[in-house]
């Protein structure tokens, strides 16, 4: 019965323990998340910020709408519930972030910004990947200049994501930081039409597109051109770009009329972040904005108010089960909370309506994915009767983006995603020479961390082409500034408590606090929803981590075998195993002492339990 | 209601300074109870889940030690009425019988406990023998309980004279003659143990002292070792648990693999199991501990060693209220009863006294035995376990416990006056 669960593990290599600290392993820019948590649990909250800001330029809006893949792969998960990152983090950028002008440490982490000697590079887009491009390659050495066809930069972060999650001036002052550095941008600019590509090349060594994927895709149902369908990001454009609004609803068709159509169902199909927020927002204007002009947000938020009192359903259909939905489980509830119906699990087979939409036929789905796990829809036989046919009067569409790259004059030289945008490498390079693509319009929809991820990606492969013999960029928290010197400037360090102090605390049972939200019947469009963690519950919540990046570690020399360490772990990750002869060690009195990281809680109790204080929790190195 | 007064009683600084440990269900706290309680600690954390099973040790050592924790308590509180004084000793027995509250009931109770904690530790020893537990690195601690065994006797024996009434003096005077036959120091070894050549004042006050206090002392010591000793030898039935697949140890990665190709291949090893490294034994006590086979003591092991507790305590409280305790008429030295038979687990060596020479017999066989289930571990170098594969070690005893029983029962039971052969259905001479 245990012969086959026995294993004698792996031999780890300092590599291998950084694949246990899961939340670092899971951040596509390697943010340190456990040990700014744990900053916060020790009540190092200016620590804690310099460490979620040192991979990331956005630590504030990350604080606010990150995915928090982190969070996903928290540890934590083992016993209840994954540590609320994402909300610890805006808990520090509130005290030392951009918000906090006066406090902010935002500067700290780049140090000196050299002057722009090396050969100027263009960005197009100045959403998170091009402006995190645009950061690092500004802080290489590099004149940049970021074109951004809207009035404000930030792409989806101002076009897509909804201003009660987000609000303005939080991307505001984080992309005013950025700017500060001697970043040249160019608002209202778009590129093939206000400025062609050719002149660009005059301009600039380099060209970078991160232009994103802003078009929404199709669905391809019987009924999805009737008048009433819509493009959620052309809802979100609509209702957060006022000044666009003509263009957006030019794209959508009849979007506009939607509003003064028959009442029934806002039916959202999608499950992403973009569904929610399109959901959201479809909750706070009963429908598609109508003729939002040139109102401003202020009068735009005084109408919607009055308008929320309507009854009109909004549902969310989505064919990932619940537990499934590729979104933070906060924004699920949120949704549901401001009144939103999710329907997950289903798909819908067809829209119905004569002028105009008139009722969604929705059909469950049996099977998501096929037999080799590729994502694959099986929806129920419509002869099975298990069909449902909901009114509706408009029908947003949030099943994925495209990319526009049309404004390329050879664009078709070169390759294209499924999506539409450019096939790069890794680091961004495309088929081109100097030609470089990152974020959206390069890998598909992805989150925005990805974003400003692949965005550090391509400046390192854009730095390395045009200044071969420069200092490579070190993403890891451009550091050198915290060398030793200044008094100011110590690198943040980290304290291991003695660990039989750590399990009086409890700090195995406390559950996840609930992050404090406005309440739906004060909701409005740009009232941030979420509200910041007190400093109590904040350190509270950061006292649940369990701290992966330190590890138990064994001084094999003084282990006398008393197994007292298997016995006493809370978790039986802890096993002493026997070897045999065959391994050419010293006969059957040896044995390997092996540790399940994925189950290890860092109680301590082994380490108060061993006799000989063979065992330690320490920093692996 | 009353959850939330317990619920803040628990959260007071009193409650807190009492208890070390959390009260609420987690692993953790589970734990800790084994591990922060001075009481529970004499329990591993975890115990193998096979434990779990009545069949596993048929509780046996739990059930003797929960009789004499029982026999404590009931021998306390005989000795509140009871005087050591061959005038005084069988007036305190009839006074308590008649006159002290729950005094009949208690003596039956300490009566019956009494002979089940003889027969429970006898079981006990043939259980741990049939497992092969005895055996390495398990030795000393078999050493251990044939001592315990033996005290066990002892207490039996001694506390068998205290009644001072016929059955206990003639019992006893059977058994110590016993010792009368031991070579050379036979007779001054029984002066010793009775303080002169017969039975009485000097014999029942050495008794009682053997029986409350030095019995006890001694009784106490080798608990506490035989317990340590199961704890850190470790239980035999988790040997049983250590797989029989070889082990060898994984080949460190080459150092030329690119070290993400490394990460990635430990990652899809789903279980992230590091080897902390490797250990090699201190002593012949070390054993494989993986306690994917284990349980956590508390609640699991704790639960059913107090329905154990409960359940001896109930079975000796039924037989004390449908059973007396004999008691006899004042002892008499002038006056034997036919037959004099000793106590019931001394009653097999009376029998064999009636066939061979009392040196054989009273001292040669019954030591010989002595020293040969003390020494088992040492001469049964087999180290198998299984019953059916040792077929020697397991015919050998379990002739002799047939023979034991054997010569116990007819002893007891048909046996009558002259020590002539009677059938039990026709008389019964037998009271225990």
């Amino acid at each position: 019965m245990t012969s086959s669960a026995v294993t004698l593990g792996v031999v780890p290599d300092a590599q291998w323990f950084e694949t246990t600290v899961s939340c670092t392993a899971a951040c596509p820019v390697g943010t340190d998340a456990g040990r700014y948590v744990v900053a916060i649990s020790e009540g190092r909250d200016a620590d804690a910020y310099d460490l979620a800001r040192a991979h990331n330029p956005f630590p504030s809006i990350c604080g606010r709408v990150c995915s928090a893949p982190c969070e996903r792969a928290c540890r934590r998960a083992v016993i209840d519930t994954p540590i609320a990152i994402r909300a610890l983090k805006r808990v520090v950028a509130e005290q030392y972030g951009v918000e906090a002008s006066g406090q902010s440490r935002w500067h700290r982490a780049h140090g000196i910004v050299p002057p722009a000697t090396l050969p100027s590079v263009g960005i197009i887009g100045a959403g998170p990947a091009g402006l995190a491009a645009a950061y690092e390659l500004r802080l290489a050495g590099h004149a940049v200049t970021v074109y951004e066809r809207d009035a404000r930069p930030g792409g989806m972060l101002v076009a897509g994501i909804p201003a009660f999650r987000l609000p303005r001036d939080v991307v505001a002052d984080e992309i005013a930081a950025i700017i500060a550095l001697g970043v040249m941008l160019e608002l209202g600019c778009t590129v093939g039409r206000d400025v062609p590509v050719d002149t660009l090349w005059t301009r600039h060594a380099a060209l970078l597109v991160t232009v994103g994927c802003s078009r929404g895709r199709a669905l391809a149902i019987e009924g999805a051109e009737l008048p009433g369908v819509a493009r959620a990001v052309d809802v979100l454009r609509a209702v957060n770009v006022p000044t666009e609004t003509s263009r957006a609803a030019g794209a959508t068709g009849s979007a506009v009329d939607s509003a003064t159509a028959p009442s029934g169902a806002v039916v959202v199909i999608g499950g992403g972040s973009v569904a929610f927020d399109a959901a959201r927002i479809a909750r706070r204007t009963a429908g598609i904005p109508e003729g939002v002009g040139s109102s401003g947000q202020t009068a735009l938020d005084a109408a919607r108010m009055a308008r929320r009192t309507s009854t009109q359903p909004v549902i969310l259909v989505a064919p990932e089960p619940r537990h499934e939905l590729p979104v933070p489980h906060e924004e699920l509830e949120e949704a549901e909370r401001e009144g939103v119906t999710i329907r997950a699990g289903t798909a819908v087979r067809r829209i119905v309506g004569v002028t105009h939409v008139e009722q969604v036929v929705f059909a469950p789905v049996l099977r998501l994915r096929d037999a080799d796990g590729r994502f694959n829809p099986q929806v129920a036989d419509a002869a099975a009767g298990t069909d449902e046919i909901v009114s509706a009067s408009v029908v947003i569409l949030a099943v994925g983006q495209e990319a526009d790259t049309t404004f390329l004059p050879d664009v078709s030289a070169l390759a294209r995603g499924p999506w539409g945008g450019l096939a790069t490498s890794s680091e961004g390079r495309t088929a081109q020479p100097r030609l470089y693509a990152a974020g959206d319009v390069a890998s598909g929809p992805r989150d925005l961390i990805d974003a400003v991820a692949f965005g550090q990606r391509v400046a390192r492969a854009i730095h390395e082409d045009l200044a071969p013999d420069a200092v490579a960029i070190s993403i890891a928290g451009h550091t050198a500034a915290w060398q030793p010197g200044a008094p100011d400037a110590d690198p943040p360090h980290f304290v291991i408590q003695p660990p039989s102090h750590r399990y009086w605390s409890g700090y195995d049972r406390v559950s996840r606090t609930p992050l404090p939200v406005l309440s739906p019947e004060v909701r409005t469009f740009s009232g941030e929803v979420e509200a910041v963690l007190s400093p109590d519950d904040a350190r509270r919540e950061a006292g649940r981590c369990l701290r992966c990046m330190e590890h138990v570690l064994l001084d094999a020399g003084r282990c006398i075998t008393c197994g007292g360490c298997v016995d006493v772990c809370p978790y039986g990750c802890i096993s002493l195993v026997p070897l045999t002869a065959s391994t050419g060690i010293d006969s059957a009195a040896s044995f390997v002492l092996t540790l399940d990281e994925h189950s290890c809680i860092r109680c301590g109790l082994c380490v108060a339990r061993c006799p000989t204080a063979a065992l330690s929790i320490a920093r692996a190195s | 209601m009353i959850d939330s007064l317990v619920a803040r009683a628990q959260r007071s600084t009193l409650y807190r300074s009492i208890f070390r440990t959390p009260r609420d269900d987690s692993p953790t706290a589970r734990a800790l109870t084994a591990f922060g309680n001075v009481f529970l600690h004499v329990y591993p954390v975890r115990v193998p889940r096979k434990l779990l099973a009545v069949r596993s040790t048929w509780r046996l050592g739990s059930i003797s030690a929960v009789l004499y924790a029982i026999l404590l308590v009931t021998g306390v509180y005989l000795m509140f009425f009871y005087t050591p004084a061959v005038t005084m000793a069988y007036g305190d027995m009839q006074r308590l019988q008649t006159a002290v509250g729950f005094g009949q009931l208690i003596r039956n109770v300490h009566r019956w406990s009494a002979h089940l904690m003889v027969l429970a530790v006898a079981l006990h020893l043939v259980r741990v023998f049939w497992d092969g537990a005895y055996k390495a690195p398990r030795q000393f601690n078999w050493v251990i309980g044939v001592a315990l065994f033996v005290v066990t006797l002892a207490y039996s024996f001694t506390g068998y004279l205290l009644p001072w009434d016929q059955l206990a003096y003639w019992a006893v005077t059977v058994g110590s003659d016993l010792v009368h036959y031991v070579p050379v120091a036979g007779g001054w070894l029984r002066n010793v143990l009775l303080g002169g050549a017969t039975i009485g004042q000097s014999a029942l006050l050495r008794f009682y002292v053997l029986h409350v206090m030095v019995l006890t002392a001694v009784f106490f010591l080798l608990m506490a070792v035989h317990t340590w000793r199961v704890r850190k030898d470790g239980l035999s039935i988790g040997d049983r648990l250590v797989p029989l697949t070889p082990h060898t140890l994984p080949v460190p990665p080459a150092p030329n693999v690119p070290t993400v190709a490394r990460a990635n291949s430990a990652r899809a090893e789903s279980v992230r199991v590091r080897q902390m490294g490797v250990v090699h034994a201190a002593s012949a006590e070390a054993h494989a501990r993986l306690p994917d086979d284990e349980v956590f003591t508390s609640p699991h092991m704790l639960v059913r060693h107090q329905v154990v507790a409960l359940l001896t305590t109930a079975v000796v409280i039924v037989m004390g209220v449908l059973f007396d305790a004999p008691l006899r008429d004042h002892a008499n030295p002038n006056l034997t009863p036919e037959p004099a038979k000793a106590p019931w687990y001394f009653v097999g060596i009376q029998e064999l006294l009636a066939h061979f020479d009392p040196l054989v017999a009273g001292v040669l066989a019954p030591g010989a035995l002595l020293f040969l289930l003390a020494a088992l571990p040492y001469v049964d170098r087999n180290p198998a376990r299984l019953p059916s594969a040792r077929p020697l070690a397991m015919s050998l005893f379990m002739t002799l416990a047939l023979v034991a029983v054997t010569l116990t029962v007819i002893g007891a039971l048909f046996r009558g006056p002259g020590w002539a052969f009677v059938l039990p259905w026709e008389h019964w001479y037998f009271e225990p």
